[in-house]
């Protein structure tokens, strides 16, 4: 379901695919290719959110934020995670029921393990691997590992395509 | 909402309470007597999802896996929980905001504790507790507890059965 809020309406790519139980509403921007699952919430009411290329939020999470947010290209984010930062970078992994608080940023090729709770204001610089609650730096990630968001990735935008020609 | 996906269409017994606001998509099988309450999304898209007699899965939870997927008879399952593993046994009470990850089995008779994370590829035996992020084994489930969680099950059963006949 795609809302308009206090005159703002999403504006989303022809490609992208909005599963028919997702609710996007306000300024929202969502690219090509991208992909949005069944009880996810994208909440554009304060500040703007926009997501990039290829990036797909799996089901029940929850996009908000109370200053600007920039999702890049080739994310995947996992079920039920809480997205609330301001930043995440080209190539990450967020894992399942991961934590983004506000003011985070994560750079580019980043994995947060699942379960992480990135704090308020934490930087993760580009392709750290940060795990646990509170969220530490675990080290650095492989090539391989980036393979793997890549599979992904590529996963979800031939599903999504599936998804979308099927209507749901 | 029930869906089917790729000519697999959800099999659900009867019996069963799927709550209008909850979303089962593709090659599901779910048994009698079974509840699936608001917001809960189950994914059959990758591989195959098979949910026992009497098995509650709670608001909010994503059911999803990329290998097949079996939860046996008489499991409740909390709110908020991410059920991405291949088994769960009999007679289990997974804990509300948990999250278990690919090709993790849980036995029967067992307790996940409320936000534990169980990683990838564990194991956790019959009769066992698992909690913390990421989960360890911390002891043996008592009698006493399996009669607890059997009350509990046997509540939501009623419960589930109540939101049916209201057509809820």
């Amino acid at each position: 379901m795609i809302r308009t809020f206090n005159g703002k309406t999403p504006k989303i790519a022809e490609s992208a695919f909005i599963s028919e139980v997702a609710y996007v509403v306000g300024d929202v921007e969502i690219g090509e290719n991208s992909s949005v699952w069944p009880g996810t919430v994208i909440r554009g009411d304060h500040a703007p959110i926009v997501i990039g290329q290829n990036t797909q939020i799996e089901d029940n999470c929850m996009v908000h934020t109370g200053t600007p947010m920039f999702i890049g290209d080739n994310v995947h984010i996992g079920h039920n995670v809480v997205v609330h930062c301001q930043k995440i970078g080209n190539t990450v992994l967020i894992g399942n029921h991961a934590t983004i608080s506000e003011y985070a940023e994560v750079g580019d090729f980043c994995v947060v393990a699942a379960g992480a709770l990135v704090t308020p204001g934490m930087k993760i610089p580009d392709r750290t691997f940060v795990v646990g609650v509170p969220a530490k730096v675990k080290g650095e990630v492989s090539e391989d590992r980036i393979e793997i968001t890549k599979q992904s990735v590529d996963i979800y935008v031939k599903m999504s395509k599936a998804y979308k020609e099927q209507g749901l | 909402m029930i869906k089917s996906f790729r000519g697999k269409t959800p099999r659900i017994h009867e019996t069963a309470f799927i709550s209008k606001q909850a979303y089962i998509v593709g090659d599901v099988e779910i048994g009698e007597g079974a509840g699936i309450w608001p917001g809960a999304v189950i994914r059959g898209d990758s591989a195959k999802i098979v949910i026992g007699k009497n098995t509650q899965i709670e608001d909010n939870c994503t059911v999803h896996s990329g290998v097949p997927m079996t939860i046996g008879e008489n499991v409740l399952i909390g709110h908020n929980v991410v059920v991405h593993c291949a088994r769960i046994g009999d007679n289990v009470l997974i804990g509300n905001n948990a999250t278990l990850l690919d090709n993790a089995e849980i036995g029967s008779y067992c307790i996940v504790g409320a936000n534990a994370l169980i990683n990838m590829d564990m194991k956790v035996p019959d009769r066992t507790f698992a909690y913390g992020v990421p989960a360890k084994i911390t002891g043996e489930v008592p009698q006493e507890r399996t009669d607890i969680i059997s009350l509990a099950l046997l509540f939501n059963t009623v419960l589930a059965k109540e939101y049916k006949e209201h057509g809820l």
